[in-house]
C-alpha cells in the first residue's frame, strides 16, 4: 500500500473531529517472526489495524499473543518481517536507522513495562524529561518546557526529587513524563499500570486522559486489567497475533480481517470448534452462523 | 555524566584505581629506566679513578721536538674536548742516576717537574725549588742518607747518542713529604721507593724517591725527557644527555687538533671510552629488563582495563537503550557511556602519574645511589598520552558491541548468550604464545614478541582453561543436582552462567604468572649475583699479604687455624698476558671449609692433594754413598783405547782418552726457590765398576731433595743402556733411606728422546737400583714429595702445545712447571673462566717466592672472623695490604645495572597482584546486582539464603582458585624458558661464572601461596558482600 493511500486513511478519521495533533497508525497484513536458535516464533501473523489520530486505544489479549510486539514496532524498535506499519506520514517498515532515531526523538513516546526502565536512576525527574529532550531538539523538534511536562503529568511538586524517594505511582508518572518529554503524536504504554496501587493506577489512566485530550496524543497502552479496559473507549484484542476482536464503549465486536476471515469471540470458540463446518444465513440482514447439522433439524 | 559516575562511585572508584595503575606503570618505566640510567652514570663515574677519567697527553722529546714544555702538548687537546676538562697539569720528567752516599753504586731515580708541586707537598724543611737545578728529596731519604741542604749531584742527562753526554748539577733546597691528593697526583708517586733494593743488572742497589724540580731544570740538554699532561675530567659536566657528544668528542681525541699547535707523536689517553662503554652496556640491559617486565604489566593491565570496560558497558545496557529508546543514534548512545567511563578513567590517569613520580622519588630515596637528579623526560608524558590512548581504545573496543546491538536487543535484561567455542581472539592468543614458546625454548625468537611471550602464555592457558571450565562447571552442576548436593551444584550451575568466568580465570592467571615469573626472576638473580661474588671473592672473606713466602705463610696461617677449616692460604700467579692461564694455589683439604665452590660440576680436589711422601730436607756439607754401574754403548761408538789404557773402544774419529763420563747428579731446591744440581759422581759410559759418591752440598741454610739426575755428557755416543745401584746415598755419612719404590716419582720421557727410559727395579737393603736408557742429554728421577707432573683442574682452553697429559703452567715460585688436566672445570675462584687450579702445599714444597705476579692471600671462612685473622697474620709480621668479602662484592653487584632493573620485577609482581584482585573486585562490583538479583529468585524459590551466600563464596574461590593454578603453571614454565633473556651481568671483565638460571621452586612456591592467598581473600570478602545483598527486594530491580 503506498503512502497516499494510507494518509487517506488517515484523513478520514481526522473528520471524527479529535485533535488534531496525534498521529494515525496504521498497519496491513503486519507479520512479525522471531527467529531463535533451532526455530522461529510468529509474533504477528497478519494484523491489520487501525488507529485513528487523537484515539485512546488499549491493546488487550494473553500473554504471548502478540500485543508488546505490536507496540514495540509501533514505535519503531524493530522491523516487521512483513506487511507494513504506518504512523502518520512514517512507512517505519522501510525508514533508514537515522530515520527511525529522529522518529523516536520527536513523534513518538515509550513508556516501557515497570517505571524504572523508563528513567536513569541517577537523575531527578526533570532531568530525565531533559535527557528525553536533548535528542528531540537535535531533531529540530520544538519541545515544552519539562515543567510543562511535569505539570501535564501532575509531578511538578516532585521534579527534583531523587528517584528512588518517589513512591511506585509518581515514580509511573515520571516515566510518562520523560515518555511525553517531546510532546509525541504518539504515546504508546506497555503495561503502564502494572503493578500499582488502584489510587495509582487510576492516576495514571487519568493522566493519560489528560495528555490525549489537552494535546490530543494519540494513545496506545497494553494492558492485562479489565478495569483500566473498562475505561478505555477503544479497545482491541490480539490473539494468536491476529486482531482477535475489539471494544468499543463496553461493547465487544468481532472484526473482519481484509481478506474476510472472522475470528470468533473466545466465548464462541467451544460452539465452532476448529474444522467445524459452518452455515451462514442472512434473514433481515441478521447474519446467522449455524454449525452443520443443527440448522437442517431445524429447518 | 557526572551523576552516572556519582551513582556508581564503588565502580567508578575502581576505574579510576585501575586507570592510575595503569598510568603509574606506563610512566613509572621510562621514569625509573631513566632513573637507573642516571644511577649507572653515577655510578660508573665516581666508582672509576680520577686518573681513569682524565685525559692524558704524552710526548717525549726528541729529534723532531727537542725542548718543548709540557704546556705544549695542550695542542693536542682540540677545543671542544678541553671544554669536557679542568686545568691540565703540567709534568716533565727524566731519568737520573746518583749515587746517593760515597763508595755505592749509582741508584736510578727519577727528576720530575710538575706544575704547582710545592703547593701538594709539604717542605719538611727548605724551599721550595725555583731556579735551574735546584731539587726537593724525600725527607725519607735525607734522613736516610744524611743529606744536607745545599748538597749536590753530578747526574748524566739521558740523550740519544751514543756519544759523551751531558751532565747536570742538582742541588737540595728542601725535602718534601707527599700530601695526598688524587685529584693532584693521580697515578704519579714520587716517593715509597726509599729504604728498598732493586735489581740493577745483577746487583742490587737502594733505590731512591724522586727528586723534584722546576720545569725550568728540563733545558734543552734535556732531550730525552717525557712530557705529560693530564687534564681531570669535569664530572658535573657529564651526564646522559651528552653522553653520545662525549664519545663523539673523545673518538676525535688527537686527530681534530689545529695545525701548527701540539707535538706530533704525541699519544692522547683516557679511559673514559670504557666506562662510556660499561655505561651503554648497563643501559643496554636496562633496555631489554625494564621493558620485559614491564611489557608484561602493561599487557596485563591493557587486557584488565578491556574487561573491566567491557563489564562496565555491560552494566550500562539499559542506559544505551534508553539512550537509543529516547532517539538517540547509536553513535550518540555509544558516547554517553563512553564519555562516562572516559570522564572516568581520566580522572585516575593524572593521578597515575603523580604515583609514578612518588614510586620514582621513594626509588631515588631508598634505592639508588645519591645524586641521581628527578627528572620527568619528554617521554613519560608520552607514556601518559600512550596509556591514555590505550584506555581510550580500550573503552572503544568495549562501547562497540552495545553500539551495534539494536533496540530491541539492548532492552532485553540479559544479553544473550555468546557461542562456547573457541573465537578468534583465544585461537590468535594460543597461536602467538606457542609461536613464542617454540622461539624461546629453541633461542630463535627475539624483540617485542619475545618479550611478552610470558605473558601471551599465561594469556592463552587462561582463556583455554575458562572455556573448558564452562562445561565441566556445567557437568559438575548437573552431577551435583542428581546427587542432592545443593551447595556445590548451585556453585557450579553459577560458574557456568556467569559471564565473569572467563574474565577472573584469565586476568587471575596471567597475574598470577607476572607474579610467580617475577619473584623467581629476582631470586634466581640474586642466586647468580651471589654465585658471582662468591667466583669473585673465592671466599667469605679474603686477606690479600704482603708475604711472598706460601711456605712461610702456610706455616703462619696453620699456627693460626691448625685445622685448616677457618683459614686457608691461597697464592695467585697471573701471567703477563691476561689470556694466558693463571694458577691458583690452594690448599686443597681446606677447599671445601673455607671457600665458596662455583655453581655447576663439584670439583673433583682429592686427586689434587699432596703425596703422603714427605720432602726430604737436606742438612750438611757432602752428599756421600756408593755407586755401581753396569752400563753399554752400541758398538762401533767407541774406539778402541791404546795398550795400557782401559779396555774401551773409542768412537769413530775420535781419539783415545778422549769419551766423556756420565754424571750422576742431585738435585736441590734451596729456600728461596732455586733449583741447583750438583755433580756427586762420574761413571764411564760403558763397562762395570763402582765407586764412591762425594759431592758438596752446598746448601748453608738446608735443601729440599728435588731429585737424581744421569748426564749422558758424551757428545759422539747415541745412547748409554744398563743399570746404576746407588747405596747408602745420604749427607755426610748419613744415609737418607730413598731407596724404597715410592720415594721416587715414575719417569717421564721427554718428548725430545722419546727412548729414553729410567726404571727403580728390586734391590735389597738401602740401595736404590735403576735401569736406564739414555739417548738425549739427562735422565732425571723426581723425588716423590712433588708429582713430576702436578695435577690440577683446568678452565678455559687449554694452553698451547699442552695436552690433558701435559701442559705449560708457572708455579707459586714463578717457576715453569708440568700439569696434568685432572678435571676441567667452567669457572675457578677469582680467576673465572682461565686457570688452572692445583694444590697449594704441593707447591709450596718446591720452595721460593712468590713472583711480582702473583698474590698470596689467606681464605677465611668466617667473616666474622677475618679481624681475628688478620690481627693474628700482623702479629706474626705478615701485612694486610686489601681485604675483601663476598658481602662487599654482593653490594657491588647489587649496584649493577640488571640488578637494578629486575628490581622493578617486586614491583611487577606486586602490581600483578593487585591489579588481579581489582579485577575481581571490580567484576564483583559490576555484577553484584544481577547476581543478587538471580540468587533472590532462587530464595524466593525456597533455598535457604545461608546456602545461597555460602555458593557464591564457593563460586568467588573457585574463581581464583583454578586462574592461581593456571597461572602458577605458566608462571613456572616463563620462568624455564624466557630467563635467558634477562641479561644478569653487565660486565666480562671480572670472573663470571656459569649462569644457572633454573626456576627456584621456593620462589614460585612462595609468590604463588601469597598472590593465591591474596586474591582469594579479596574475592572471599566480595563475594561476602555480595551475598549480603541477596534480599526478595532485588527481584523487582531493573537497573
Amino acid at each position: 500500500m503506498s503512502t497516499s493511500a494510507l494518509t487517506g486513511v488517515s484523513g478520514s478519521s481526522e473528520s471524527r473531529g479529535t485533535s488534531s495533533r496525534g498521529l494515525r497508525v496504521t498497519t496491513r497484513g503486519l507479520v512479525h517472526i522471531y527467529r531463535a536458535e533451532g526455530h522461529d516464533v510468529a509474533a504477528l501473523s497478519g494484523v491489520d489495524l487501525t488507529v485513528h489520530p487523537g484515539e485512546v486505544v488499549g491493546l488487550l489479549g494473553p500473554s504471548g499473543a502478540g500485543k508488546s510486539t505490536l507496540l514495540t514496532l509501533f514505535g519503531g524498535l524493530m522491523r516487521p518481517s512483513a506487511g507494513r506499519v504506518l504512523v502518520g506520514e512514517h512507512e517505519l517498515s522501510t525508514m533508514s536507522e537515522a530515520d527511525l532515531d529522529r522518529f523516536r526523538a520527536a513523534e513518538v513516546g515509550l513508556v516501557l513495562q515497570g517505571a524504572t526502565r523508563n528513567l536513569l536512576p541517577y537523575l531527578t525527574a526533570r532531568q530525565n524529561v531533559e535527557f528525553a529532550q536533548s535528542s528531540a531538539r537535535k531533531a529540530g523538534r520544538e519541545v515544552p518546557p519539562p515543567g510543562e511536562v511535569l505539570e501535564l503529568v501532575g509531578l511538578h511538586h516532585a521534579a527534583t526529587a531523587p528517584l528512588d524517594s518517589l513512591p511506585p505511582g509518581q515514580l509511573q508518572l515520571a516515566a510518562l513524563a520523560v515518555a511525553l518529554a517531546s510532546r509525541p503524536g504518539l504515546l504508546l504504554g506497555d503495561e503502564p499500570t502494572s503493578q500499582l496501587h488502584h489510587s495509582s493506577r487510576d492516576l495514571v489512566l487519568d493522566t493519560l486522559h489528560r495528555v490525549n485530550q489537552e494535546w490530543g496524543t494519540t494513545v496506545v497502552v497494553v494492558t492485562h486489567d479489565p478495569e483500566v479496559a473498562a475505561r478505555l473507549p477503544r479497545t482491541v484484542t490480539i490473539r494468536d497475533g491476529r486482531v482477535g476482536g475489539e471494544g468499543r464503549s463496553g461493547e465487544a465486536y468481532a472484526v473482519v480481517s481484509a481478506d474476510g476471515s472472522l475470528p470468533l469471540p473466545p466465548a464462541a470458540v467451544g460452539a465452532f470448534p476448529p474444522g467445524a463446518l459452518v452455515r451462514v444465513h442472512e434473514v433481515d440482514g441478521v447474519w446467522t452462523l449455524i454449525p452443520q447439522g443443527r440448522g437442517e433439524t431445524d429447518e | 555524566m557526572w551523576a552516572a559516575i556519582r551513582y556508581r562511585r564503588a565502580q567508578a572508584g575502581v576505574l579510576v584505581l585501575l586507570s592510575a595503575l595503569i598510568a603509574t606503570c606506563a610512566v613509572f618505566a621510562p621514569l625509573y629506566q631513566r632513573a637507573l640510567e642516571q644511577a649507572l652514570l653515577r655510578s660508573s663515574i665516581s666508582s672509576a679513578s680520577i686518573a681513569d677519567t682524565a685525559l692524558v697527553v704524552r710526548a717525549g722529546r726528541g729529534t723532531a721536538n727537542p725542548s718543548f714544555a709540557s704546556a705544549a702538548l695542550s695542542g693536542n687537546v682540540p677545543a671542544s674536548v678541553q671544554v669536557l676538562y679542568g686545568d691540565p697539569i703540567g709534568q716533565m720528567s727524566d731519568a737520573i742516576s746518583i749515587v746517593p752516599k760515597a763508595g755505592l753504586k749509582h741508584s736510578p731515580g727519577d727528576l720530575v717537574a710538575r706544575d704547582q708541586v710545592c703547593q701538594h707537598l709539604k717542605i719538611t724543611t727548605g724551599t721550595c725549588p725555583k731556579a735551574v737545578g735546584e731539587v726537593l728529596v724525600s725527607a725519607k731519604d735525607m734522613a736516610a742518607w744524611k743529606w744536607p741542604l745545599g748538597k749536590t749531584f753530578d747526574t748524566t742527562v739521558p740523550g740519544l747518542g751514543q756519544g759523551e753526554k751531558p751532565t747536570a748539577t742538582l742541588k737540595v733546597v728542601g725535602a718534601y713529604e707527599v700530601v695526598p691528593d688524587e685529584g693532584y697526583w693521580l697515578r704519579t708517586q714520587l716517593d715509597g721507593k726509599s729504604g728498598s733494593l732493586i735489581d740493577v743488572g745483577l746487583e742490587q742497589v737502594p733505590a731512591i724517591d724522586d727528586f723534584v724540580t722546576p720545569e725550568a731544570t728540563f733545558t734543552k740538554d734535556w732531550s730525552v725527557a717525557q712530557a705529560t699532561l693530564t687534564l681531570p675530567l669535569r664530572r658535573d659536566l657529564f651526564t646522559l644527555g651528552n653522553l653520545q657528544q662525549i664519545s663523539d668528542v673523545l673518538a676525535a681525541k688527537g686527530g681534530n687538533r689545529a695545525a701548527g699547535q701540539g707535538i706530533d707523536g704525541a699519544l692522547v689517553e683516557t679511559q673514559l671510552p670504557t666506562i662510556i662503554d660499561g655505561i651503554r652496556v648497563g643501559q643496554h640491559q636496562l633496555r631489554v629488563i625494564v621493558p620485559l617486565l614491564m611489557a608484561q604489566l602493561g599487557l596485563l593491565a591493557a587486557a584488565i582495563l578491556l574487561l573491566v570496560a567491557q563489564a562496565a558497558v555491560e552494566q550500562r545496557r539499559p542506559e544505551v537503550a534508553l539512550a537509543r529508546l529516547r532517539g538517540r543514534s547509536r553513535e550518540g548512545a555509544g558516547r554517553i557511556v563512553m564519555g562516562e567511563l572516559a570522564a572516568t578513567v581520566a580522572i585516575g590517569l593524572p593521578i597515575g602519574f603523580l604515583l609514578a613520580l612518588l614510586l620514582t622519588t621513594l626509588v631515588r630515596w631508598f634505592l639508588l645511589p645519591e645524586g641521581v637528579p628527578f627528572e620527568v623526560p619528554w617521554y613519560s608524558v608520552l607514556a601518559l598520552a600512550a596509556s591514555a590512548v590505550v584506555c581510550a581504545v580500550a573503552i572503544w573496543l568495549a562501547a562497540r558491541p552495545v553500539q551495534r546491538l539494536t533496540v530491541s536487543a539492548l532492552l532485553r535484561r540479559v544479553s544473550r548468550e555468546r557461542a562456547r567455542a573457541f573465537g578468534i581472539v583465544d585461537i590468535l592468543a594460543v597461536a602467538l604464545a606457542a609461536f613464542g614458546l617454540i622461539g624461546l625454548a629453541t633461542g630463535t625468537l627475539g624483540g617485542p614478541l619475545a618479550l611478552v611471550t610470558p605473558t601471551l602464555i599465561a594469556l592463552a592457558a587462561g582463556l583455554v582453561a575458562s572455556r573448558l571450565a564452562v562445561p565441566v562447571a556445567g557437568a559438575s552442576g548437573r552431577a551435583n543436582l542428581r546427587r542432592g548436593r545443593i551447595g556445590p551444584a548451585l556453585t557450579a550451575f553459577g560458574l557456568e552462567r556467569r559471564p565473569t568466568l572467563r574474565k577472573v580465570v584469565t586476568v587471575v592467571s596471567v597475574a598470577v604468572a607476572l607474579t610467580v615469573f617475577a619473584a623467581n626472576a629476582l631470586v634466581v638473580g640474586d642466586r647468580n649475583w651471589t654465585a658471582r661474588a662468591q667466583v669473585q671473592t673465592g671466599a667469605p672473606a679474603v686477606i690479600d699479604t704482603d708475604s711472598r713466602n706460601p711456605a712461610s705463610l702456610l706455616a703462619t696461617v696453620r699456627a693460626i687455624d691448625p685445622t685448616g677449616t677457618k683459614a686457608s692460604p691461597v697464592a695467585i700467579v697471573r701471567r703477563t698476558d691476561q689470556k694466558s692461564t693463571a694458577t691458583m694455589a690452594v690448599v686443597t683439604r681446606d677447599f671445601e671449609e673455607t671457600s665458596f665452590a662455583p655453581p655447576g660440576e663439584p670439583y673433583r680436589l682429592g686427586a689434587l692433594a699432596p703425596p703422603d711422601i714427605a720432602p726430604v730436607q737436606l742438612r750438611g756439607t757432602r752428599v756421600t754413598g756408593r755407586i755401581a754401574w753396569n752400563l753399554t754403548t752400541p758398538e762401533g761408538q767407541l774406539a778402541q783405547r791404546p795398550t795400557g789404557q782401559s779396555g774401551a773402544p773409542l768412537p769413530p774419529g775420535v781419539g783415545p782418552g778422549s769419551e766423556e763420563p756420565s754424571e750422576l747428579r742431585i738435585s736441590v731446591t734451596t729456600p728461596q726457590g732455586q733449583r741447583l744440581t750438583r755433580v756427586i759422581g762420574q761413571v764411564p759410559l760403558q763397562g762395570k765398576g763402582s765407586a764412591e759418591l762425594k759431592g758438596l752440598l752446598l746448601c748453608p741454610d738446608g735443601c729440599r731433595l728435588d731429585g737424581l739426575e744421569f748426564r749422558k755428557t758424551d757428545q759422539q755416543a747415541s745412547e748409554v743402556s744398563g743399570t746404576l745401584s746407588i747405596t747408602g746415598l745420604g749427607i755426610d755419612g748419613k744415609s737418607l733411606d730413598l731407596a724404597a719404590p715410592n720415594q721416587w716419582n715414575p719417569f717421564v720421557a721427554p718428548a725430545t728422546s722419546s727412548g729414553d727410559a729410567l726404571k727403580q727395579v728390586p734391590a735389597t737393603g738401602d740401595t736404590l737400583a735403576l735401569e736406564l736408557v739414555s739417548t738425549g742429554f739427562a735422565l732425571e728421577l723426581s723425588h716423590a714429595d712433588v708429582p713430576a707432573v702436578v695435577p690440577g683442574l683446568l678452565a678455559g682452553p687449554m694452553p698451547p702445545g699442552g695436552s690433558a697429559q701435559g701442559f705449560d703452567a708457572v708455579g707459586i715460585n714463578g717457576a715453569p712447571l708440568t700439569a696434568a688436566v685432572q678435571q676441567t672445570v667452567d669457572t675457578l675462584p677469582v680467576l673465572g673462566g682461565q686457570g688452572v687450579l692445583v694444590d697449594y702445599e704441593t707447591l709450596a714444597r718446591l720452595g721460593g717466592r712468590l713472583p711480582d705476579s702473583g698474590t698470596l692471600s689467606v681464605w677465611v671462612s668466617d667473616p666474622a672472623r677475618a679481624d681475628a685473622v688478620a690481627q693474628s697474620l700482623t702479629t706474626q709480621g705478615v701485612g694486610v695490604l686489601a681485604r675483601h668479602s663476598v658481602a662487599t662484592a654482593k653490594d657491588r653487584l647489587d649496584e649493577s645495572a640488571s640488578a637494578w632493573g629486575l628490581r622493578l620485577a617486586a614491583f611487577t609482581g606486586a602490581m600483578g597482584v593487585l591489579l588481579a584482585a581489582l579485577v575481581v573486585l571490580v567484576m564483583t562490583v559490576t555484577g553484584w546486582r544481577v547476581v543478587a538479583r538471580d540468587l533472590a529468585a532462587l530464595h524466593m524459590s525456597g533455598v535457604p539464603l545461608k546456602e545461597l551466600r555460602r555458593s557464591l563464596v564457593r563460586e568467588q574461590v573457585v574463581l581464583v582458585l583454578v586462574g592461581t593454578v593456571v597461572g602458577v603453571i605458566c608462571g613456572a614454565v616463563s620462568s624455564f624458558i624466557a630467563m635467558p633473556l634477562i641479561p644478569l651481568f653487565d660486565s666480562a671483565s671480572d670472573p663470571v661464572p656459569a649462569l644457572e638460571l633454573a626456576p627456584d621452586t621456593l620462589a614460585i612456591v612462595g609468590a604463588a601461596v601469597v598472590a593465591g592467598l591474596v586474591l582469594v581473600a579479596v574475592g572471599w570478602l566480595a563475594a561476602v558482600g555480595a551475598g549480603r545483598r541477596i534480599t526478595l527486594r532485588r527481584i523487582r530491580e531493573s537497573l
